[in-house]
């Protein structure tokens, strides 16, 4: 059978239950007890398992069946949950995660048997065992070790019947109808057990639990189950699962040994064609892509309907142009929405990593993260995750302090890391604070003025925030030789310029001993700015609203011009000024003009005046690629399409010089 | 080379001056009549600049600038011609382009006796067609800044 239409699924599916899997192991590793945690746990590796062997990945069901033996052993309280299982168990979703990766890259799991790792599991449970004995006797029966001599029904029945009777639940027999056009058979049915699982506890099932991982059954199958919930339920849950042609819920009666079946039965036949659920759809983003970029052509094409100067503007026309307008606005709304992701991706890949340096290093660190449903554009979630990352580390690695040390100095063993997302206007913040060491700007000094960036003399008078700059400069620091100092050094280049690639930028706001904040400022989109369109001589460019600081107009006497180098007094600061039509040369006649307009925008955090020749006003512009051959252009960010179907450069106010 | 040498390739023909060139016509998406081109700063002069093509940016490339020959007013027969190079799509300014000829023979790239004012590095070959001298340009090379 042709798997490779399927591998898509697959593997998708497959990322999110090891997803899942990750958090539970984190969430395991702080509730040991929780019973719960391990089942989910045991599921999603179940699921995998049986996945996996549909699509004849055997080398990762190999990994996964072992997987799951150790947390048979678990769940049945053989054994305990360890630092060192759960490292294991990391380990194994590390190879599980090479496995995918392998397979979505080049359709098959590769070569690799992680055969340490399986050894490791093998001998986990050996060892474990010995030490940890068989606390309580188990209460249902595993999946695994279940063995039915015959399977006959009755039997079964009977078996179902008697288990409720003992706890005084009712006993239901299910009968599912899998689609025939079902793909993945054996994880439908996995899906199927999990949700019973919730309300109740599966007896057996027709057939073994084995055949049916190994889609060793045609299209339907048999599961009794114990619950003391009502049989309406199981078929009101189930027909929400995808897949599922029909399913018979039938109450079992009889106080023990009759198999005299009552009346209780409950048929549910589901159409095809009927959604009973949210559906989603997974979309390639080049097609998202291209559906914005429609969009945006039709919002272009819309603001140039509205220039038309006809002659006679009926009521007529003015109120149809009114609704196109509602109406793309709308559209462009929900394109817009189409593409957010909640930042929860992203951040979910930070506790392990917390866990695995903390660990490492022997720290001890409580790391919480707020605002996980704050939704962002894909792009940015796609290319926020590695700066992030580091500065999450670098928290980790060289704000917090060892225990003793913190105890040391007055403050709890426990380190913090919070990581916290919010929306702000057009903008989503995200922070990472911790409550570390912070930075220390006197040796972050003493290292400027040793790397020659500034004489000891002008060093006296940095600001702090001067002195926060330098760690932004590639090369400041390694973690080598700044030992004494936070070492956040590290990567921070790479973090600025990749925020600001994002047209976001970064703070830090430290204090010494207390800790350290790190600020990311990013548009929700990167495809719609608002930008204030200005003329230079007679060219129109456009810039950022979100790097404007302000506006001024000034006589030209106000101007100071030292060394050729002009200036303005704002507001008592001293501003450098840019004669954009210099920096952009652009050519044409000037005029001598007593009063120019100054637009001050934020560099670096710095405030720089541009000077330009008029302003056209803020408009809502959809931002284009300038392609492949331009894109080593750094003055401008992107173009876009105006009114009137000309193209006008975004300028990149950071590459202003 | 050899199998740039097709045999029957339409190709577009072009004028710059008295010389004609000759552009396959599956590279090419479309002539344009000239118009808004904004300028892009801190690009090669023969950068003409970027338009808008149905909501693509494209780059345009002016040919004379590009081939160092000396720069004429625009005409009304004046043309971009948008060319797809796989990668990159561009937009090449020429003084005219009128004609499709079928050509069934490839180019000849000893170009050593032939006289032209075009710097022969942008040319991959002429072909000769009734005493014509169609020059093929390696836009692979033309299209780069």
């Amino acid at each position: 059978m042709d798997m490779s239409q399927y591998l898509e699924v697959f593997t998708e599916e497959s990322k999110e239950y090891l997803q899942n899997l990750n958090k539970c192991l984190l969430s395991l590793e702080k509730n040991p007890h929780d019973a719960s945690t391990i089942n989910e746990i045991f599921r999603a590796a179940h699921t995998i398992k049986g996945m996996s062997g549909t699509m004849g990945f055997t080398r990762m069901a190999k990994l996964t069946h072992d997987m799951e033996s150790v947390l048979s052993s678990l769940r049945n309280n053989e054994i305990e949950v360890s630092s060192n299982l759960i490292d294991l168990m990391f380990k194994c979703l590390d190879a599980l995660e090479d496995y995918l990766d392998k397979i979505s890259k080049t359709g098959n799991e590769g070569t690799n048997e992680y055969k340490e790792t399986i050894d490791a599991l093998n001998s986990f449970i050996k060892s474990e065992k010995e030490i940890v004995p068989a606390k309580q006797t188990r209460e249902t029966q595993t999946k695994k070790d279940t063995v039915i001599s015959g399977s006959e029904l009755a039997e079964l029945e009977t078996l179902a019947i008697e288990k409720a009777t003992e706890k005084n639940l009712n006993a239901y027999k299910i009968h599912i109808t899998l689609n025939k056009d079902c793909l993945l058979k054996s994880a439908r049915a996995f899906v199927i057990f999990q949700l019973l699982e919730r309300f109740s506890d599966i007896v057996e099932t027709e057939p073994r639990i084995t055949d049916i991982e190994n889609e060793k059954f045609d299209h339907d199958f048999i599961v009794f189950i114990v619950s003391d919930r009502d049989g309406k339920l199981f078929s009101d849950e189930l027909k929400l699962i995808y897949d599922i042609e029909k399913i018979t819920v039938e109450k079992l009666m009889g106080c023990g040994y009759s198999n005299q079946k009552g009346a209780a039965s409950v048929t549910d036949t589901i159409g095809k064609k009927k959604p009973a659920i949210v559906k989603t759809a997974r979309i390639e983003v080049d097609k998202l892509d291209n559906l914005m970029n429609l969009v945006g052509e039709l919002i272009i094409t819309k603001t140039r309907l509205q220039g038309y100067e006809t002659a006679n503007k009926s009521k007529d026309y003015r109120d149809t142009i009114e609704y196109l307008e509602k109406i793309s606005a709308q559209l462009n709304d929900a394109v817009m929405k189409v593409r957010m992701v909640p930042v929860e991706t992203v951040f979910s890949r930070f506790p392990r990593m917390i866990r695995d340096v903390s660990r490492e290093l022997g720290k001890e660190i409580i790391f919480t993260t707020f605002g996980e449903e704050t939704e962002l554009d894909r792009m940015v979630v796609d290319e926020i995750g590695d700066p992030l990352m580091h500065l999450v580390r670098n928290a980790a690695d060289h704000g917090i302090e060892t225990p003793d040390i913190r105890l040391k100095t007055g403050k709890t063993k426990e380190g913090h890391i919070n990581l916290k997302a919010y929306r702000d206007g057009n903008n989503v913040v995200i922070e990472i604070e911790d409550d570390g060491m912070g930075i220390n700007l006197k040796k972050a000094r003493e290292k400027a003025v040793k790397k020659g960036l500034i004489n000891e003399k002008n060093s006296k008078n940095l600001s702090e925030k001067d002195i926060i700059d330098f760690i932004f400069l590639p090369n400041f620091s390694t973690s080598a030789n700044v030992t004494g100092m936070s070492g956040r050094g590290v990567g921070l280049d790479v973090v600025k310029t990749k925020v600001e690639s994002l047209n976001g930028n970064v703070e830090v706001q430290t204090a010494e001993g207390v800790g350290c904040k790190f600020i990311i400022r990013l548009p929700m989109t990167l495809s719609i700015i608002q930008a204030l369109l200005v003329y230079v001589g007679d060219e129109k460019y456009a810039i950022p609203i979100n790097s404007i600081y302000s506006l001024e107009r000034i006589p030209v006497e106000e101007i100071k011009t030292v060394q050729k180098n002009e200036s303005m007094m704002l507001r008592k600061l001293e501003i450098p000024l840019v004669r954009l039509d210099k920096i952009l040369k652009v050519t044409g006649q000037k005029n001598i003009k007593k009063k120019i307009t100054i637009v001050v925008v934020n560099r670096n955090e710095k405030l720089m005046g541009l000077v330009v020749d008029g302003l056209i006003g803020q408009y809502e512009m959809v931002i284009k690629s300038m392609g492949k051959l331009l894109k080593n252009v750094n003055i401008a960010a992107g173009a876009t399409i105006l009114g009137d179907g000309t193209v006008a450069l975004i300028l990149d106010v950071n590459s202003i010089k | 080379m050899a199998d740039k040498k097709k045999i029957e390739s339409k190709y577009i023909i072009f004028n710059l001056g008295q010389e004609e060139f000759g552009i396959e016509i599956k590279k090419v998406i479309e002539l344009q009549e000239l118009f808004n081109i904004t300028r892009v700063p801190k690009t090669p002069d023969y950068l003409k600049g970027v338009i808008n093509l149905r909501g693509e940016i494209i780059p345009i490339i002016d040919l004379r600038k590009r081939l160092n020959l000396e720069s004429i007013q625009n005409t009304e027969d004046t043309r971009i011609i948008i060319l797809d190079m796989k990668e990159i799509v561009a937009g090449i300014i020429v003084d005219s382009s009128s004609e499709v000829l079928s050509i069934d023979k490839g180019y000849s790239e000893n170009v050593a006796n032939f006289t032209s004012k075009v710097s022969t590095e942008l040319v991959l070959g002429i072909i000769k067609v009734k005493k014509r001298n169609i020059i093929i340009l390696d836009f692979e090379k033309v299209i780069t800044i």
